[in-house]
């Protein structure tokens, strides 16, 4: 574990927002669930932010959601958060986990590979040939590990394991117990107080193993929708990238109008619909809050380094071209058609626009 | 959760000194109405000045009329007379209506109650923006409970998602306290911020100043006539520009006048469609239930105001939509889900919202696209509740109301209850059969609720001898009473509203850009005659004419052709009747102007191609049914002429088919002559043979029969298909099975036995192919044995494909 730590580029939930945690904490007067490291609420306000207490918003659009969320845990429920990439689901199971269990590290990234030992426990080899089958030669699973010290695991993208592995976690999550038979007819791990499971998965993905019933039954389903509000999404995005450059001691020059016509240019796509509702064809490509804050850093990051530090509608133009138009053909017409017939009236009345205009020309001429 | 600074936005509410206690309330809100019960209890006002328009005070007295069961609404009808001022105004009142709270305690406690708003029909009444004309009136609107800057930053600052989840968490979760005089300095407080947050121009223009000046008057006469204390319920909003009355206080102008009132049923699904614009909070069912549990009535079963809901749903799924009902379990983790989640929220019990959440989170295991659920949905209509409101009988009714009962009685129609009924008509050999017709027709139009026809003529194909019935259902309900209420402007007879209705259509196609659209013209001719309305007869007739000789589409026309000539037979076949009369001398020249207008309009028909020929066609099938008459009521001379003419023509081959159809169908030539004239077609020279075929298509829409007759057609096929190859064979197959398809299976065996003997096959033959399932098989198959056939032939075994040996 340690180790792991040790070689991760970005620091756990748990460490980024240490302040905010220990303050949260000296303030919590609620009731903490059994084995929580916070009261419901004070990891409410962890996620959602507290200006009393400087804790910063670090979800935003759907307050509700993350109050079922917090009520399925509580209820020893798994909780699944299922939507579109990039909608911050993963995001939100770390928080959760950091702010619950005081540790966002026990994860199973979902894929094909997965297998037993990845659920449930497997073996150290040398020590299993040199005294047969201890405690001490069992290698516990992430799962193991949060039953033991009831803490939350979380199973990334877990639509992408096979089946079989899907049924350890009916079990794990009905019974509570695991059951080591190696090591003797009873011997098995309990679930401590705070055990629990959060998933995610994108439902849509192509390449996964549709969840069975009874393993539905036993999580809360929360569908975590890109976020609609122009004003929020702004913010996030402002705030997100703000973050990034601050770390690598960067400074440019980010105009509000630029943000405008980024969050502009995402939300008509990713709705079919322009503000003023004027239709128009929604492209596949993913056109997450995620994207948008990917595009605003390398746009930043353009104008910082090849430019002279002010960000404009070129840089978005030329960035928004490697989001969307990667290689299918149908979404560089849909694009197109957006371009031609309404970025070109917004390009008259607005030099970032008519940059912006400029650059996805440029680059469609290229290609 | 405090979040109201009470200092900062408090209004004296209750003023011993002037012995004035104002009562801010929102619509609907049960717990402003217990703690305002609480609170009259305790004053015990001698008058109680409520914020109602003032001449909807005579209906207080019928409110409270044994036997009156809300929901029930005052209404005011529009005057006839005012243009664009339509719209019928509502005053809806539940069981849990502060309002109907106080007139019921003042009446107990033997207490005046006045109504101190304008007039409902006062310009200032009229004002708010609406987005159609008739478009339902709120004297009572709060839509700046819902939305707002103000609502917006408490939201915001409280968590709550939006204006009615915050309004629950403030207030609807404090309604069990005992102490009102906190609770209304909270809704004092919170009513004085939103107003502070108003704009004080919209306040002008939607008529709230206006309004508030007709209030503050009132409330001086009351102070100047006080005979103990005064109570003022009002809208919180109103509150603090009431608090400070000074003797200012004039009536506005027109706050005199008096209009058509009436108390009438209501129910809760129209009632929740007047709170989409503003009326107060959503969904009654759900916090009719909150009220009967405030008033510990409706038996207390020991269990939550959560299970009660919540158990009520299943149980309603299961009976209405088991695909969506969910297990116990689930129920038992939904209970426990709404409460954990108050109790997160910082709720002393469970509300609207928090049921909600349960309900998504616990029964919901999949992906939501953005807020739309069926299991969502189906909870919204059942919290909408569907309770209809009752009168005692005998009371007191809008004349279009009165008048509709009456004539529905007079035809033996029951109304004694909301259950569905059946009626059997003889429309046209029972001269009463045919008026209670036209009376269902006429409520169709004018109050759709009431009624609906299950079988009978329909309007295109008229009169046929197995259409000598309708069936209808019929059910009087409260809805069928709203319905009427919208209209009742419109007239006071069932028929007069339902011409106005007719007249408005007909005005609407006309707005539209459509009053040279025959068909649509001649289609609210039909219903006019249907509904028996003989007043609009002239007018209709008129924009028909207008219409006909504006008209450029030949399918409009034709299909119009069709429709008028149905309603000609229909005309001449009903017992006479004035009405029916009307119609029958209004027709022929009609149809005159029609059958000529299109005879002139054929001939264009030369110039239709490939793409455009199927609309053609259509015409000419609608030509076809209109001609079958022997005895048409329009003169056809003109019709045959353009026909001939058009048979001269170089036409499209599908068209040419069609024409040689009709032209065989009505006797403009024989079948013999058809069937030559359709051999030379088909063996005319295209590039493409699939055109040859299309020219059978064309047939086939609209004589089929005239094909399988005349075997010397069935003979030029068979000689088209010898001109081309098997491939070529295989490539108009397509073609020929879309012409095809027209036959009927008779037809086609027929068909297959002609053929069949030209080729010298027997019986034996045909039963083989027929056990070929489907006609792909059958031309894969070809394909196939063509494919072999050129394998063995290029292999050198040319001699396996003779007979066998
Ligand atoms: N509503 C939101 N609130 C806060 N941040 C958001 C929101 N939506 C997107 N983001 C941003 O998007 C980033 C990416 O989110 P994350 O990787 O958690 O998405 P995901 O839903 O797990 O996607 P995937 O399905 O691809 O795994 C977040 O770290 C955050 O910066
Ligand atoms: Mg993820």
């Amino acid at each position: 574990m340690e180790q792991r730590n040790a070689l991760q580029l970005r620091p756990s939930a748990e460490a980024r927002f240490a302040d905010e945690l220990a303050a949260l904490k000296a303030a919590d007067q609620g009731r903490r669930p059994p084995g929580w490291a916070l009261s419901a609420r004070a990891v409410r306000s962890f996620i959602l932010g507290d200006s009393k207490l400087s804790v910063r918003r670090k979800f935003y659009g759907d307050d509700a959601l993350v109050e079922r969320a917090l009520v399925a845990l509580m209820s020893e429920q798994g909780l699944m958060l299922v939507g579109e990439p990039g909608t911050a689901k993963s995001m939100l199971s770390e928080l959760l986990a950091a702010a619950i269990s005081g540790s966002s590290m026990l994860v199973v990234q979902g894929s094909t590979g997965v297998t037993e030992d990845h659920v449930r426990y497997g073996w150290n080899y040398a020590l299993l040939i040199a005294e047969g089958p201890t405690p001490r030669a069992l290698v516990p699973s992430p799962v193991m590990e949060a039953m033991r010290l009831g803490r939350i695991v979380r199973v990334e993208e877990l639509t992408r394991c096979p089946p079989e592995i899907q049924d350890v976690l009916i079990s794990v999550l009905s019974e509570k117990v695991m059951s080591v038979p190696e090591l003797g007819e009873s011997a098995s791990v309990y679930a401590a107080p705070g055990f629990s499971v959060i998933g995610t998965a994108n439902l849509r993905d192509r390449g996964v193993h549709e969840m069975s019933s009874a393993l539905k039954r036993r999580f809360n389903f929360e569908t975590v929708l890109p976020l609609t509000d122009p004003a929020l999404e702004t913010e996030l995005i402002r705030q997100e990238v703000g973050k990034r450059l601050g770390q690598a001691e960067i400074a440019v020059n980010f105009p509000d109008e630029v943000t405008d016509l980024l969050v502009t240019t995402f939300q008509d796509l990713r709705r079919g619909q322009t503000k003023d509702n004027v239709p128009l064809s929604k492209p596949s490509a993913v056109m997450s809050t995620a994207e948008a804050v990917n595009i605003a850093h390398a746009a930043a990051l353009e104008a910082a380094f090849l430019g002279n530090g002010d960000v404009g509608g070129a840089h978005i133009g030329r960035q928004l071209q490697g989001v969307i138009v990667k290689d299918n053909a149908e979404d560089v017409k849909k694009v197109r058609a957006y371009v031609d017939h309404i970025v070109k009236e917004r390009a008259r009345r607005s030099k970032v626009w008519s940059d912006f205009l400029g650059a996805v020309k440029a680059m469609k001429d290229e290609s | 959760m405090t979040v109201l600074d009470p200092a900062a936005t408090a209004i004296r509410l209750f003023d011993s000194e002037r012995d004035l206690h104002f009562f801010p309330i929102r619509h609907h809100s049960p717990a402003c109405a217990l703690h305002l019960r609480e609170a009259l209890r305790a004053i015990r006002p001698a008058t109680v000045l409520i914020e109602g328009p003032v001449d909807f005070e005579p209906l207080i007295t019928e409110l409270l009329a044994p036997g009156v069961v809300p929901p029930v609404a005052m209404v005011a009808l529009p005057d006839g007379a005012k243009k664009g001022r339509g719209g019928t105004t509502y005053y809806p009142i539940c069981r849990h209506s502060p309002e109907f709270i106080a007139i019921r305690e003042a009446s107990e406690l033997g207490a005046t109650v006045r109504f101190i708003d304008l007039p409902s029909r006062h310009a200032a009444m009229l004002s708010d923006r609406r987005h159609r004309p008739d478009q339902p009136l709120l004297p009572m609107r709060e839509v700046m409970f819902d939305r707002g800057a103000y609502v917006d930053a408490m939201c915001a600052r409280t968590g709550f998602r939006d204006g009615f989840a915050l309004w629950d968490g403030l207030f609807e979760a404090r309604a069990r306290g005992t102490d009102w005089r906190g609770f209304f300095a909270s809704v004092g407080a919170y009513c004085s911020a939103l107003r502070a947050a108003s704009d004080p121009d919209e306040l002008q223009t939607d008529g709230t100043l206006p309004r508030e000046a007709m209030m503050r008057a009132c409330i001086q006469d009351a102070i100047a006539a006080r005979t103990g204390p005064i109570a003022v319920v009002t809208g919180g909003f109103h509150t603090p520009a009431l608090i400070d009355a000074q003797a200012e206080s004039v009536r506005p102008a027109g706050a005199a006048a008096r209009s058509n009132a009436w108390l009438i049923r209501y129910d809760f699904r129209a009632l929740d469609r007047l709170n989409g614009y503003g009326a107060g909070l959503p969904l009654p069912g759900f916090y009719e239930r909150v009220w009967q549990r405030l008033i510990g009535d409706g038996g207390e079963t020991g269990d939550s105001l959560t299970e009660d809901i919540l158990v009520g749903f299943r149980a309603h799924l299961i009976e209405s939509e088991p695909a969506l009902a969910f297990s116990f379990p689930t129920l038992r983790s939904m209970v426990e889900t709404a409460r954990r989640l108050a109790e997160l929220r910082g709720l002393s019990e469970p509300g609207r919202t928090e049921l909600f959440d349960a309900l998504q989170s616990s029964a919901i295991k999949e992906e939501i696209e953005v807020g739309a659920h069926p299991l969502l949905a189906a909870f919204t209509t059942y919290l909408q509740g569907d309770r209809l409101g009752d009168l005692p009988p005998g009371s007191r009714l809008p004349p279009l109301i009165e008048r509709a009962r009456a004539e529905a009685r007079s035809f033996g129609l029951s109304l004694e209850d909301a259950v569905a009924k059946t009626r059997e008509l003889d429309i046209y050999r029972k001269s009463r059969h045919g008026q209670t017709s036209r009376f269902l027709h006429a409520m169709r139009l004018v109050a759709p609720p009431f009624a609906e026809r299950l079988k009978g003529p329909d309007r295109v194909h008229g009169f046929r001898a197995d259409m000598l019935m309708e069936t209808w259902t019929y059910a009087w309900s409260p809805a069928v009473e709203a319905a009427l209420i919208e209209r009742a402007a419109d007239g006071e007879t069932v028929r007069d509203v339902a011409a106005t209705i007719l007249i408005r259509r007909l005005g609407d196609l006309e707005r539209e850009g459509q009053c040279n659209n025959a068909a649509a013209a001649f289609n609210l001719l039909s219903i006019a005659f249907d509904a028996g309305i003989g007043s609009a007869a002239d007018t209709l007739v008129a924009a028909v004419s207008t219409a006909v000789g504006a008209d450029t589409n030949l399918l409009r026309l034709t299909n119009a052709l069709v429709m008028g000539q149905a309603l000609d037979s229909r005309a001449k076949a009903m017992q006479s009747d004035g009405t029916v009369k009307a119609f029958a001398d209004l027709l022929p020249p009609l149809l005159d102007r029609l059958a000529r207008r299109i005879a002139e309009l054929l001939p264009d028909l030369a110039a239709v191609n490939a793409d455009t020929v199927g609309e053609a066609i259509a015409c000419l099938a609608a030509l076809a049914e209109a001609m079958a008459d022997p005895d048409p009521p329009f003169p056809a001379r003109p019709l045959r002429d353009a026909l001939q003419g058009l048979m001269a023509a170089q036409l499209d081959p599908q068209l040419t088919g069609a024409v040689i159809a009709l032209a065989a169908l009505i006797g403009l030539v024989d079948e013999a002559e058809a069937g030559r004239r359709l051999s030379a077609a088909l063996a005319g020279a295209f590039e493409r043979p699939g055109d040859a075929i299309r020219t059978l298509s064309g047939v086939m829409a609209l004589a089929p029969q005239l094909f399988v007759n005349d075997s010397s057609v069935i003979t030029a096929i068979d000689n088209l298909f010898g001109a081309v190859d098997d491939q070529g064979f295989l490539d108009l197959l397509p073609q020929l099975r879309m012409a095809f398809a027209e036959l009927s299976p008779q037809e086609t065996d027929k068909v297959a036995a002609i053929v069949a003997a030209a080729h010298g096959a027997g019986e034996d033959d045909i039963a083989l192919l027929q056990q070929v399932p489907d006609a792909r098989v059958l031309t894969d198959h070809l394909a196939l044995s063509e494919r072999l056939r050129g394998q063995w032939q290029a292999d050198g075994l040319a001699a396996w494909l003779g007979p066998a040996p």
